[in-house]
């Protein structure tokens, strides 16, 4: 989002209880580059581990349920592409499972279900589980008190046993990348840890700063709970698909829940009397139900009325606000222009292959012309991915 | 947030308001100076300027109406007053259709539109002198360049590379004198710092003010120490004509250097 300046400065991880909500959801907006295939069908029962969505090119990657209980429904779209399976669950049963984790690294995050979690740079897709990449970066931005640092700073023998696995995967370095605070691990051969602070925050400025992408090669980028998941995987054979969430407005004071991938957001909100989650119709972004695989962080911008929508489409109005919304190194407002022109070349050689749509949300937000430059930037994306 | 970044991060969305606010003081101090006749000119400027954007904005079924007052309100402030007000409103029509209105409206053009206007009327009627608004107005412009200055509206490399160019080519060749201050930082800020008809890169905000400046005192360096305020406006003219080709150069540069380390 587009900048959290709030004090994080309370030392002390908070006792955080496990929220089991009623349904669960995995949805395919979050496989990005798959076509899904189901592994299961509504009413059949599942438990934490077993296999609900496969890639139909490369079935080797698929998802895993995060908890038990049965399949709900499975939700179709436009073309009979799978949209989302949403799971009934049973709050009593266990919500980890045992794994085995023997044999090859890639194989074992494959058969867990932890292979989505991985996003290339650039395009933003899940990786091929051959590939190699020329480094991982490891986001554990949000500065000391974000749900990324905490669930480190709480397992931090996990940390360095997911770390080191990652080693495995690259033939270059894995970067860590902190928002400031203390090095959440130690350097060694093949891992960097960078604990200072790159404006603006988000993983695209952190690829711009330590390996980027742009002309050419491919970064895979992964959060740091991914990381302690597969280090447990590894370390405790025990696969545990919860996360810790941060729920706060931004200028508020955060809270934290550790619950579920995919966990029904609507119950973790109402549960808790947040009365301050806005309608859709108001919310700046897309206000959703489930949480997503990678999500840490639910927050909706404090409602500015000096700062609405812009109603009509206006000018790129160049200001420094703007142009430092995007990572150092890129220009911004001759990307922005090339972008709503859909000028792939341009774009490409200004940089954009270092960006996904996360990374431009503060250009949203801050630009007068009233065009939401993830998309724009996801439809150029697209095109060169076509070409490549 | 603090209010200036507040206020930075919103100026994009708050483009028109901030102009135009900043232009207000000037403008009233003009009223309270000229009286009647600066009267009558804003009126005529402001008229045509809104009947324009209303034309177009009922022909394109969208479109702001209050960006066209910038130049309206500038154009009012350079008046000369053997001007007609028929040919304030001719200059004005020129300037806003061509350099404005038919590419889409303010900022989908590529130059400074009140810079435009005053050039089409020097251009348009021989012998007529721009008249450099007196030191009560600039002072009154003062709050409105500082908010322009503050929120990026205006890109402060521009006024600092302009204003040192004059001077050091002004001083080097012919003369300068300490009654130019006012007058060119009214011009870098409000004419040739117009976020819509100069760069967009950083370094071209820097080749842009010294390009702006560099020309502002050749062709105004006949009349040093005195002013020729038609020079001025040209001088933003042209660098804003250049304007595309600077960002062009900068980013062909940026690709050269990453070329380079990148082999």
């Amino acid at each position: 989002m587009i900048a959290f300046d709030f004090p994080r400065n309370l030392p002390a991880a908070p006792e955080v209880a496990m929220m089991r909500t009623g349904h669960v959801a995995l949805l395919a907006r979050d496989l990005p580059g798959l076509r899904l295939a189901a592994c299961v069908e509504e009413g059949m029962a599942v438990e934490v581990g077993t296999p609900l969505l496969r890639d139909k090119g490369r079935p080797e990657i698929r998802t895993v349920s995060p908890a038990p209980g049965r399949v709900a429904r499975i939700d179709k779209g436009y073309g009979r592409r799978i949209e989302r399976i949403v799971i009934r669950t049973r709050p009593d049963a266990a919500w980890v499972s045992p794994a085995a984790s023997g044999g090859d690294l890639r194989d074992t995050l494959s058969a867990q279900g932890l292979w989505p979690q991985f996003r290339t740079r650039p395009y933003g897709r899940v990786p091929d589980p051959a590939g190699h990449p020329d480094a991982i970066l490891v986001d554990a931005l949000g500065g000391a008190r974000s749900a990324n640092v905490l669930a480190a700073l709480d397992r931090p023998a996990a940390l360095d046993r997911g770390l080191s696995a990652l080693r495995d995967l690259t033939s270059g370095q894995v970067v860590l990348c902190q928002d400031g605070g203390a090095a959440l691990a130690a350097p060694a051969e093949g891992l960097r840890v960078e604990t200072g602070p790159i404006r603006p925050t988000g993983m695209g400025a952190q690829l711009r700063r330590w390996h980027s992408v742009a002309r050419s090669g491919e970064v895979w980028c992964v959060d740091c709970q991914s990381v302690i998941t597969i280090g447990r995987l590894l370390e405790e054979r025990v696969l545990d698909p919860s996360r810790l969430v941060e729920i706060g407005q931004e200028a508020g004071i955060a809270r934290f829940v550790r619950t579920s991938i995919g966990a029904d957001m609507d119950e973790i909100l109402r549960d808790h009397g947040d009365g301050a989650c806005p309608p859709a119709s108001e919310a700046p972004f897309e206000t959703r139900r489930w949480l997503g695989r990678i999500e840490t962080r639910i927050t909706w911008p404090e409602h500015d009325p000096a700062m609405p929508r812009a109603e009509r489409p206006g000018p790129i109005v160049p200001v420094p606000a703007l142009c430092a919304a995007l990572p150092a190194g890129i220009r911004t407002i001759p990307l922005l222009r090339a972008l709503s022109i859909c000028d792939a070349q341009a774009a490409r050689r200004l940089g954009c292959l270092d960006l996904i749509e996360e990374d431009m949300r503060a250009a949203t937000v801050i630009c007068a012309s009233g065009s939401d430059y993830g998309v724009l930037l996801r439809r150029v994306l697209d095109e060169l991915e076509a070409e490549a | 947030m603090t209010g200036l970044s507040a206020m930075r991060a919103g100026a994009a969305r708050r483009c028109t308001p901030y102009r135009l606010s900043a232009l207000a003081p000037p403008v009233l101090a003009h009223f309270l100076i000229d009286g009647g006749a600066a009267l009558a000119i804003v009126v005529v400027t402001v008229s045509v300027a809104l009947g324009w954007s209303f034309l177009f904005a009922e022909l394109r079924g969208r479109g702001p109406l209050l960006d066209g007052l910038f130049p309206a309100l500038l154009l009012a402030l350079f008046a000369p007053p053997e001007a007609a007000l028929w040919q304030l409103a001719l200059a004005l029509s020129l300037a806003l259709v061509m350099g404005e209105l038919i590419f889409g409206g303010a900022g989908f053009g590529f130059l400074s539109t009140g810079a435009l206007a005053l050039a089409v009327l020097t251009v348009s009627f021989p012998g007529m002198a721009l008249e450099m608004p007196g030191a009560t107005v600039l002072w009154a412009a003062v709050p409105g360049g500082g908010l322009l200055l503050l929120s990026g509206l205006a890109p402060w490399r521009i006024v600092l590379a302009g204003g040192a160019a004059f001077a050091g080519l002004a001083a080097l060749f012919w003369s300068v004198s300490a009654d130019l201050v006012g007058p060119m930082l009214f011009i870098l800020v409000f004419l040739a710092a117009d976020p819509f008809g100069a760069p967009v890169t950083e370094p071209g905000h820097w080749v842009h003010g010294v390009l702006a400046g560099g020309l502002a005192a050749v062709l105004s360096g006949a009349a040093l120490p005195g002013l020729d305020v038609a020079g001025l406006v040209f001088a933003v003219v042209l660098a804003g004509i250049c304007a595309p080709l600077v960002d062009a150069a900068v980013i062909a540069g940026d690709e050269l250097r990453a070329r380079l380390r990148h082999g």
